[in-house]
């Protein structure tokens, strides 16, 4: 089960399609993301790490490579189902505003075929720190921490293989964040799920991770295994890890 | 709904609906509810005043103007109300099409609205009236023609703004359709400003018809219709001035109550008041308030 | 001497009746850094704004603010404008969202600099690059020439530090500045923030929620909790041995997590959890 990056490239135009300068946001990226792996993407606004995301998801395509899910292009949509679940940074408008809660837990089975009930969602909703009385409740009637755990529930509900959390912590509370990671950690034990986290938090992605990924300018600068992180060999990623600790 | 419960509270929104429904039924019931056929001509009665049979006297031909008055409801409102509907009906599937695929299908449909949009609207109604002959059917064909590419446009921007939302990379992540998501999640985000946009072009889409009937290019006689009934007014104009006032009054309310309406709409779905977080949370991100830098210098 | 006085500050929704902070005082004397702490929720940007008198209208707010003496709350609107800028400026957390986005980020700032002096336009020009070239925004032309949604975050933080340094104004509030930007641009703004207290002597009244970065620009801290302090006192203090259970509370929330890191990175065994 495995996700494959193979050199993909995207540019932007800039002012229009009939002229304008192309903008070069990735270049020739390519990496693997195995079962039940949880992946950390470092980079800084800009680097390109948010374009990668949605390539990742398959929302957007690659001007150049390709992206497959076990050998079968990401783009399309049947892959999708059931694989490939998100949670985006921006929590209120990530879900539906005439959903209620309920509505948004159901989305994504509709497609899997799953059933969820009361119950079910009664206890997903504990697994993140809610409770019932959130299932009637509407996105705006929510504060962030509670709208970003009801997307992480969401996300889990149709157990995919992966979640790719993009910024996914970052508007939040210290304390809030510390919660939604150890439910993480947890949700991966659990459910053996695997995670593609874009951040520029370091300390929150070693927390997380096993492999940690540096991009910078649209590039991959350097891979490197959490326990071995201060054996970084790129001055890039060693005068990011420094600036963190002081 | 809160949305309702609003809408009522505000007393001039309720009583422009009342006036605009009763209209619509009125005019739906004609031959149920006026008391003379609209085109029995009664020579004798040439210019008679009010009367007890006749509510608002007769005209020139000795026609009932309180029936004419009412069954030129059909033609001056219900009929463009039909083509009102197909006007936004096909901006909107071209508009949702376009706002939400953007890239060169946008940009193609939008080139072809500029074309047509780059007509004046008159002159448009006018050359088609004049190509295809005088008539109900053509006025009304030639409406459609002039306003889809008004509402593809408005309709694109509305849909453009939603298509970018988070709830719907979301959707697309999960695999849903495209066609999902448009009934699902666009649609219903963007269905009350489309209400809003269509109840403003009611207004002036009355007049027009109203206005081209006048100049003599509407619907044909013998018909009833507000405006030609104005335009067989004028030679009495000063005689007889209660031919005129009639069906122009009755131009006045019913577009002023329109106008009204579209209003309350508006104002009923404003996102700060109303979804006061649902719409105002999706578009905060892109409200952008320069302003408040500028009053902190 | 004390530069800004705030007393007993309460601010409720006009609309609800809503009470919002009920009674806060604090001051400020020239040259210090105050940091206002708390999570989302706390009150800590309605202070804020308060003190600018730029919260909503629904926004009542009732209580003392004294710049010198002369409190603030009193003035009319034309005589608060004429405040705020030159004697009080505001640094926001979203760049793009404090800047005119129809128009190049030079214009706002030269008009900007035309409202509050009567110097020349190669006056003002001379003194915005000074100040920018000082943040590190070194192609000084091509920044004022672009528009707002062209630059990052971190640099719209720095052209709004240099307008402040132009305008030297008494006190500063920055409005979590930092917020909004990685971590590698936050390290640097925050050099900015810190230089500029070397510079100017203006008060730093510095919200955020971050600690580290309170940990180095601040003097003294306030801790907010639902509109209310609860703590106040110099930054060692607060964030070292706290008395209130809120405040090491929400001094060890990332606590964890920094352990962690410093385990990892100095290559002691990680104990799992």
């Amino acid at each position: 089960m495995l996700l494959k990056v193979e050199s993909i490239s995207k540019s932007y135009r800039r002012n229009g399609w009939l002229g304008g300068e192309r903008h070069q946001v990735l270049r020739e990226v390519s990496l693997e993301w195995k079962k039940g792996e949880s992946l950390g993407i470092i980079g800084e606004s800009g680097s390109g790490k948010s374009t990668l995301g949605r390539l990742l998801l398959g929302i957007e395509k690659p001007n150049q490579g390709s992206i497959t899910w076990n050998g079968r292009p990401i783009t399309d949509r049947r892959v999708r189902r059931g694989t490939i679940s998100v949670v985006f940074q921006n929590y209120v408008s990530s879900i539906h505003p005439f959903y209620t809660v309920r509505q948004a837990l159901l989305e994504p089975l509709k497609h899997v075929g799953g059933q969820l009930g009361t119950k079910d969602m009664t206890e997903l909703l504990c697994q993140v720190g809610l409770d019932e009385s959130y299932l009637n409740k509407y996105p705006h009637e929510l504060s962030g921490g509670e709208a970003q755990r009801v997307c992480i529930a969401r996300a889990v509900a149709s157990v995919p293989q992966c979640i790719l959390l993009d910024e996914a912590i970052s508007s939040l509370d210290g304390s809030v964040q510390m919660q939604v990671l150890e439910l993480l950690k947890q949700l991966k034990e659990t459910y053996e799920m695997g995670y593609i986290f874009i951040t520029h938090d370091i300390q929150a992605a070693a927390y997380l991770c096993d492999r940690i990924m540096f991009v910078r300018g649209g590039e991959i600068v350097e891979t490197v295994e959490t326990t071995q992180l201060r054996h970084v060999q790129t001055e890039y990623a060693k005068e990011l890890l420094h600036k963190v600790l002081s | 709904m809160k949305l309702f419960d609003r809408f009522l509270k505000d007393r001039l929104a309720v009583a422009s609906l009342a006036v605009v429904a009763a209209t619509l039924l009125i005019g739906l019931c004609a031959p149920l509810i006026a008391p003379h056929p609209p085109n029995e001509v009664n020579l004798e009665l040439r210019f008679a005043s009010a009367s007890w049979t006749y509510w608002l006297g007769n005209d020139h031909l000795g026609r009932c103007i309180l029936s004419r008055l009412i069954y030129g409801i059909r033609p001056s409102v219900l009929w463009v109300l039909a083509a009102l509907g197909a006007a936004a009906f096909f901006g909107a599937v071209l508009g949702f099409v376009a706002g939400y695929f953007r890239g060169r299908t946008d940009a193609v449909l939008m080139r072809l609205c500029d074309v047509m949009l780059s007509f004046p609207g008159y002159v448009m109604t006018l050359a088609i009236v004049g190509m295809l002959g005088a008539g109900l059917t053509n006025i009304l064909l030639a409406f459609v023609v002039m306003k889809w590419a008004w509402f593809a446009r408005v309709i694109r921007t509305t849909v453009m703004q939603y298509a970018d939302a988070d709830y719907v990379n979301y959707a697309k992540v999960l695999g849903i359709g495209h066609l999902g998501i448009m009934k699902r999640h666009i649609a219903p985000a963007a269905l009350p400003e489309i209400a809003v946009i269509a109840s403003s072009a009611f207004g002036s889409m009355i007049l027009q018809i109203s206005g081209l009937s006048f100049l003599g290019l509407g619907i044909e006689a013998p018909h009833a219709e507000w405006g030609m009934m104005m335009n067989e007014a004028r030679s009495v104009m000063f005689t007889r001035p209660e031919l005129m006032f009639a069906p122009g009054l009755a131009i006045i309310v019913v577009v002023s109550s329109v106008n009204f309406l579209s209003d309350a709409l508006q104002k009923a779905l404003d996102p700060k008041l109303v979804l006061s977080g649902k719409r105002a949370s999706i578009l905060n991100g892109k409200i952008l308030r320069g302003l408040r830098k500028k009053e902190a210098a | 001497m004390s530069l800004l006085e705030v007393e007993h500050i309460k601010i409720w929704d006009g609309r609800t009746g809503n009470v919002l902070i009920p009674d806060s005082s604090f001051q400020l004397s020239q040259g210090e850094c105050l940091a206002i702490v708390g999570e989302s929720g706390s009150g800590k940007s309605l202070t804020c704004k308060a003190l600018m008198r730029l919260n909503r209208p629904e926004i009542r707010q009732s209580g003392r603010i004294s710049l010198y003496g002369v409190d603030l709350a009193s003035l009319s609107d034309k005589e608060m404008r004429r405040y705020r800028g030159r004697r009080m400026c505001m640094i926001m957390q979203n760049g793009m969202r404090a800047f005119d986005p129809s128009r190049p980020v030079g214009a706002f700032l030269l008009e900007v600099l035309s409202i509050h002096y009567d110097w020349s336009r190669s006056e003002m020009i001379a003194s915005l690059s000074t100040a920018m070239i000082s943040v590190g925004l070194k192609n000084f032309s091509v920044v004022m020439e672009r528009y707002p949604h062209e630059l990052s975050g971190g640099m719209l933080q720095r052209v709004m530090i240099a307008l402040a340094i132009v305008m030297e104004p008494d006190v500063i509030i920055a409005d979590e500045p930092t917020t909004a930007l990685d971590a590698v641009t936050q390290y640097e703004v925050v050099e900015q923030f810190v230089h500029l207290r070397g510079r100017i002597g203006s008060a730093i009244v510095f919200v955020s929620h971050d600690l580290e970065v309170v940990r180095r620009i601040a003097d003294d801290v306030l801790v907010m909790k639902d509109g209310v302090i609860v703590e106040r006192g110099k930054t060692s203090k607060i964030l070292n041995d706290a008395s209130h259970s809120y405040t090491r509370f929400l001094v060890s929330s990332k606590e964890a997590l920094r352990r962690y890191y410093m385990q990892l990175m100095e290559g002691t065994d990680v104990a799992k959890g």
